[in-house]
């Protein structure tokens, strides 16, 4: 039951109080985790588990640009505490960021070195033959990549969540540099890093008002404890990003952006171009339709490009983080996705 | 039901929020935003200019010098990292190149 208007008042001092003094930060990514491999910033985690049902394992790929721990928020709001309760054997791949010396990190860097050789640890690990690959937001860009590229690595399918493929779609920034208004070098620091606070800003402009709102939502909501540690917790992660390799940058303006290459279908990467029609296992594309970061217009094409017979969609009527956290997310992404690795995974005795 | 002040608040925001986001489209903030990026950068290297000046006829180190010993020691990592990384890889082709030899033997 709702608590009364006197309580919510008592409720909502006691939390602003809270608030104010930093006492209700709370505590992300706490699924008990191994580190299996690393190397310079690529980090592969193996979650521990009592129960794994299905097999292959899973690896996720996380993004270059936010902080994985989005992908285990909280408790309650874990797509990877979810995966691991539901027999799954799940593994991270995500990025610790980025130093001088990584700043000439390329695409290939990620493609054809770090990804491939994770996966070998990861099915060393895991004594596997194959595996289930998900990529979420930029990480869902390198798998496609990797998925392409690697058809030597054993990929028996391929998730990605919230990722961009039309880059026509992605914004203010991404028009900026399409139209040559920006060069890739007009945001790089001295180090040839894109420094996290200039992601930050250009994310800050994909929805202006935004800010205004979601201060807006928490003081009404003030009261709900629930609501605010989650509140909180999206909050910091969303102006949490991590510098942005300057090698990697340029390419993906380059090839990704103004040459649209993930939409035609080909990007050219190393001493070869990498053809997503390649792609023949299964896969899902799954997107939101209110997500301001990748808009679901940029993630759509997809679908239609791979050259996989067995190709599904998951729509999401959330934001970018509706995979991970609020109602669409426990009462549909979660399950969905889970739902989908079932179906192409087998018991494992 | 959202209380009043919130409804109010959401008549407003929302033609508010649709005027902003067609403004950060338009050309002319995506030309101020421009003039804002090279205008601070320059604005910095200026200033940075100026003080690296003042600070060497002290003798003292500016940032650009730090900033040069932190990029040269960050080309340093890469190399050590990448020699780091072939030397075991190097060991394993020797070792699986002499196994066979050591077998006829």
């Amino acid at each position: 039951m709702a608590p009364g208007l006197l309580e919510r008042q008592f409720l909502r001092a006691r939390n602003g109080v809270a608030y104010l003094t930093g006492s209700n930060k709370p505590v992300m990514a706490q699924s008990p985790r191994d580190l299996i491999w690393r190397r310079a910033t690529g980090r592969l985690w193996r979650y521990r588990s009592d129960a794994r049902r299905y097999g292959p394992p899973v690896l996720i790929v996380h993004s270059l640009v936010s902080k994985s721990y989005v992908l285990d928020l909280l408790p309650d709001t874990s797509l990877i505490r979810h995966l691991v309760e539901e027999g799954f054997d799940v593994f991270l791949l995500d990025w610790a960021s980025p130093a001088p010396a990584d700043a000439q990190n390329t695409l290939e860097t990620y493609v054809d070195e770090y990804i491939p050789e994770a996966i070998g640890a990861l099915l060393e690990e895991a004594r596997a033959d194959e595996l289930t690959l998900v990529g979420y937001c930029f990480g869902g860009v390198l798998t496609l990549l990797v998925s392409a590229g690697r058809p030597d690595l054993p990929i028996r399918n391929l998730m990605v969540m919230a990722t961009p493929c039309d880059y026509r779609h992605m914004g203010m920034m991404s028009n900026m540099f399409r139209e040559r208004r920006l060069d890739p070098d007009d945001v790089m620091d001295e180090t040839g890093l894109v420094p996290a606070e200039s992601l930050d800003e250009g994310f800050q402009t994909l929805k202006p008002t935004d800010a205004v709102v979601q201060r807006l939502n928490f003081l009404e909501n003030l009261w709900n404890e629930e609501f605010v540690e989650s509140f909180l917790a999206i909050a910091h992660w969303a102006r949490d990003q991590v510098p942005f390799p300057g090698g990697a940058f340029r390419q993906t303006v380059d090839l990704l952006i103004r040459q649209n290459a993930l939409l035609e279908g080909v990007v050219p990467l190393g001493r070869r171009d990498v053809r997503l029609s390649e792609i023949t296992c299964p896969f899902l594309n799954a997107f939101a339709e209110q997500d301001t970061i990748t808009p679901a217009a940029a993630s759509e094409p997809l679908t239609r490009l791979l050259g996989s017979q067995d190709i599904q969609e998951l729509r999401l009527t959330s934001g970018h983080i509706g995979f991970v956290a609020g109602r669409q997310a426990a009462k549909v992404a979660r399950p969905q996705i889970a739902a989908w690795l079932r179906g192409h995974s087998e018991e494992i005795s | 039901m959202a209380s009043f002040w919130r409804q109010a608040f959401d008549a407003v925001e929302r033609p508010a929020a649709a005027a902003a986001d067609s403004w950060v489209q338009s050309e002319t903030f995506m030309d101020l935003a421009v003039f804002s990026v090279r205008a601070r950068r320059r604005l910095l290297r200026e200033v940075q200019n100026a003080s690296e000046l003042w600070l060497h006829a002290w003798g003292l180190p500016s940032h650009g010098d730090v900033l040069r010993l932190r990029n040269e020691l960050g080309s340093l990592a890469r190399e050590v990292r990448e020699l780091g990384e072939r030397v075991p890889r190097g060991e394993a082709r020797v070792r699986a190149r002499q196994a066979p030899e050591r077998a006829a033997a």
